[in-house]
């Protein structure tokens, strides 16, 4: 019994640990692509400010990539996708608040227990580029559960293979 | 008895499970300070100026825009080490290498995706950062930064050993 138990563990961590780290390959975008569902969480030299509006718009196209921010005072800037060094992909794991308190309003202490149990994934991206004068620079953008994966592939398409 | 006996440790062992296979999935997008580090808030006496950075060096002022009742602790760490520790209506200041630095707001705030900050700093400026309990941290404009700057008290921490 402990044996099985032992592997079965072992099978599911290795499967988790897989499916984290396999890469996820798309075609190469002969064109420009638009997503709403992204917040810019800083980085860009000279640009001050961050865009935490899920309205904001990245636009990736095969020479450059697009941060458009909504609303006034809206943040905007562009990297030429040959400046482009590395993307760092990362999901963040984390209790949904709304699930505890959803579960405490329906069933009591029970209803708790259930929902520390239930789980959401934040998806963050890290891009890091050089600007002009080889002075290195990064952006971070956190992702939708909707599109993150339409728009990593996008990243890893058109970042330059070193 | 022998069923819930079981019933139970299977339970436990799915429990487990999730979890690990939760923590081998989790990974904080930036680095906050050590969880586990105490640190008392220092407050000079006398007024104190803004020096300019160092040569080769960037300088962050950090504050905090507290809202009314109890104030707690909060913390801006850059690149994993916590450098400024605040209450409410307080500021700090310390310098930077240039370069891309990984800023988190951590402490006694909620868990949230704003309190992470990535900051391009260049030798020789100024980045003014204002924190709040419900909005994180966020860049603000120089004259603004020190408008509030004016107001706050400035404090220094040292950690408990």
């Amino acid at each position: 019994m402990r044996a099985s138990v032992t592997v079965i563990f072992n099978f599911a961590f290795a499967v988790g640990m897989f499916a984290q780290t396999t890469p996820q390959t798309g075609p190469q975008p002969q064109t420009a692509k638009t997503w709403s569902n992204v917040m810019y969480l800083g980085g860009a030299a000279d640009v001050r400010g961050k865009s935490l509006d899920w309205g904001s718009k990245l636009t990736i196209s095969p020479d450059r990539i697009t941060f458009q921010g909504k609303g006034k005072n809206s943040v905007r800037f562009e990297i030429p996708t040959v400046s482009i060094r590395v993307l760092d992909y990362s999901g963040h794991k984390h209790a949904n608040d709304g699930a505890v308190t959803a579960g405490l309003l329906t069933g009591g202490l029970a209803g708790v227990l259930l929902g520390a149990q239930a789980k959401s994934v934040d998806h963050y991206a890290i891009l890091e580029y050089e600007l002009a004068d080889g002075t290195p620079s990064a952006v971070m953008f956190r992702l939708h559960k909707n599109n993150h994966q339409e728009i990593v592939d996008a990243l890893r398409a058109v970042i330059p293979n070193k | 008895m022998i069923r819930i006996t079981v019933g139970i440790r299977l339970l436990c062992m799915l429990i487990l499970l999730a979890n690990i296979t939760g923590f081998a999935f989790a990974q904080e997008p930036v680095k906050c300070g050590p969880e586990d580090e105490k640190d008392k808030i220092t407050k000079p006496k006398g007024k104190q100026s803004l020096p300019a950075p160092a040569s080769g060096k960037a300088m962050v002022v950090v504050m905090y825009q507290g809202i009314i009742g109890k104030s707690y602790q909060v913390k801006l760490s850059v690149d994993g080490q916590w450098r400024a520790v605040l209450k409410k209506n307080q500021y700090s200041f310390f310098e930077i290498e240039p370069g891309v630095r990984r800023m988190c707001w951590g402490g006694r705030v909620s868990k949230r995706d704003d309190n992470f900050l990535l900051l391009t700093a260049r030798a020789g400026q100024t980045y003014y950062i204002l924190g709040t309990l419900t909005k994180g941290i966020s860049e603000v404009d120089p004259a603004e930064g020190v408008k509030i700057m004016k107001k706050y008290d400035y404090v220094t921490f040292e950690v408990q050993r």
